[in-house]
């Protein structure tokens, strides 16, 4: 049986009941921030920023990334057009730096490349893949990073030394010094080369192991087996970490220059 | 049926071209014909006063839905003659040659690979050895050689996605942005998806642009074009230049791109962006009998495609 295109076939290398209990986790989050307004918390500069970027993705995906001879569309090692898309989803998770941003941005990016090129076929599993694939993944390594993603600074997680900080800027307020609590950030040089290889291992592996481990089956009714979707997972994750770390510092850059601060 | 015999390791390379030429043939025919320039200039509205610039959006973007969906569930005839149908719309547009050309190049740049891989992985997925026009001894890759029945199964099965650029450019020639972004909002969008979604659409030309004056830039400066070549020593320096530039262009393309945001921010907060939960339209948007007519009829098309 197939619906709009989907075949619906379970014969898949991630089992329905994993993919399923992800899902429910991932519903329970969207719930989550709609609850807390999510989209009310972002700036307008934000939402220009993702409109901006997603339109950049479009024209990578499907105007300069098809310049690029796709070699390596015929090994199994290294899937070298996503570079692009990782650059840019780095971007904006660096630059808006809120949980949810990466979400936002993919659901944008995908209406508008079912509209100019992939059309409407599987969907709506494509907009559910390209939100729990990665986009989601890494809006909650943002939920650690905030603000300091892409940055050697990072804020300090334990209550305990937040609490001391507060304290710090009460009575910093009390002394007339300044009204406004100070963050507790400590500055980790070379930080910003773990979100690179975080992100990069997120994005590249999305394409290995969401998509042949489940989406490609479940829509499309391509059949792999578990040790070519583990061997493409490993190698693509290897590539990704170590193309993220090279992106770091690129990112790092763009960061200084248009948000500054840093 | 042409026999090719060749040493296994050559089967392997006539393999990766055979795989790359089609795709790649077809996107720097598209490159040629239009290029950065044309790309930007087609998305720029104009207006027009037919009965296509006067039908809501939302009909169009239905259109551009249930259109394609039927032309998958009803096979070829059904498919060809709605894209027949879909390109005669263009006809009724304000600058309808300009149009016809662009979105014919565009459907080819999408028929071309995938009727060229169907040609080349046909014989090799179905083994019909005999339907082959030319044959490689021995099989590299899952290609067996090339196949005019693959090649006709693949301009068939591509009519779908021909339609789709069709019917969805109909939208996107004959709605002006802000007419699409009134819609969204309309239909219950929340606005800031509506405001990212638009800025999105209307910033393709403009990155595009931006794009296009780094490549005359760097052609200008002898960076791109050109292919000679160098000695070890020297090709290695010139890799490690071409990989660090790319770097700082990349990095001061987006950045270009991006240093306009605040101040599209700044104007779109001017404007009372957000400012309120319900806004007033100077030109409101209802959708008319015509466009309801249109609208069932296309959503009970596309049910019953998808239901096919």
């Amino acid at each position: 049986m197939t619906w709009n295109g989907v075949h619906f076939n379970m014969h898949t290398v991630i089992p329905w009941w994993g993919m399923a209990l992800y899902f429910v986790i991932i519903a329970a989050l969207f719930v989550y921030g709609w609850k807390k307004h999510v989209l009310a918390s972002f700036r307008t500069v934000d939402y220009v920023y993702m409109g901006l970027l997603a339109a950049i993705l479009v024209i990578w995906n499907f105007f300069i990334s098809p310049l690029i001879p796709r070699f390596s569309a015929i090994t199994t090692i290294f899937y070298y057009p996503t570079i692009g898309e990782l650059f840019i989803l780095f971007l904006v998770a660096a630059l808006i730096g809120k949980p949810g941003s990466v979400s936002i941005m993919m659901i944008i990016y995908t209406l508008l490349s079912d509209i100019f090129h992939y059309g409407f076929g599987g969907e709506p599993f494509w907009f559910i893949y390209e939100v729990t694939a990665y986009a989601i993944l890494i809006d909650l390594y943002l939920l650690i990073r905030g603000k300091y993603m892409g940055t050697p600074y990072q804020k300090v997680l334990s209550f305990k030394a937040q609490a001391v900080a507060d304290q710090t800027a009460q009575a910093q307020a009390q002394a007339g010094k300044t009204s406004k609590p100070k963050e507790n950030v400590r500055k980790i040089p070379g930080l910003y080369f773990l979100d690179g290889a975080v992100v990069g291992f997120i994005v590249m592996i999305a394409y290995n192991f969401w998509y042949q481990g489940f989406w490609a089956t479940f829509v499309e009714g391509y059949l792999y087996t578990l040790h070519y979707v583990l061997f493409e997972t490993l190698t693509n994750g290897i590539g990704g970490i170590i193309v993220g770390i090279i992106l770091a510092p690129l990112v790092y850059y763009i960061k200084k220059v248009i948000v500054g601060g840093f | 049926m042409l026999i090719v015999y060749l040493p296994a390791s050559l089967s392997i390379l006539v393999a990766v071209i055979l795989i790359l030429i089609g795709p790649i043939i077809a996107f720097f025919l598209l490159w040629k014909a239009i290029g950065f320039k044309g790309y930007a200039s087609i998305f720029a509205y104009s207006d027009g006063k037919t009965f296509l610039y006067k039908l809501d959006p939302r009909v169009k973007l239905l259109y551009a839905i249930a259109v394609p969906a039927l032309a998958s569930a009803f096979g070829f005839y059904v498919g060809i003659s709605l894209l027949a149908f879909t390109l005669l719309l263009y006809l009724f547009m304000t600058n309808p040659t300009k149009n016809l050309r662009f979105v014919i190049l565009l459907m080819l740049s999408i028929i071309i690979p995938s009727a060229w891989i169907d040609s080349i992985t046909f014989s090799g997925f179905r083994r019909l050895k005999g339907q082959l026009l030319i044959a490689l001894v021995p099989p590299s890759m899952g290609i067996r050689g090339v196949s005019l029945l693959g090649l006709l199964f693949g301009l068939m099965v591509s009519v779908p996605a021909a339609l789709e650029v069709a019917s969805v450019f109909i939208l996107v020639f004959t709605s002006s942005p802000s007419d699409m972004l009134t819609s969204m909002v309309k239909s219950k969008v929340p606005y800031e998806l509506a405001f990212a979604m638009t800025l999105a659409l209307v910033s393709i030309p403009k990155v595009l642009d931006a794009f296009s004056s780094l490549t005359e830039v760097l052609r200008s400066r002898g960076f791109i074009g050109g292919f000679k070549l160098l000695p070890a020593k020297t090709f290695i320096k010139r890799f490690w230049i071409y990989i660090y530039s790319s770097g700082i262009i990349i990095a001061d393309f987006v950045i270009d791109v991006l240093r306009s945001s605040q101040n599209i921010a700044l104007s779109a907060d001017i404007r009372g962006f957000r400012a309120n939960k319900k806004r007033t339209y100077y030109h409101d948007f209802k959708m008319k009998p015509v466009d309801w007519i249109l609208a069932i009829t296309l959503f009970i098309a596309f049910v019953i495609a998808v239901m096919h």
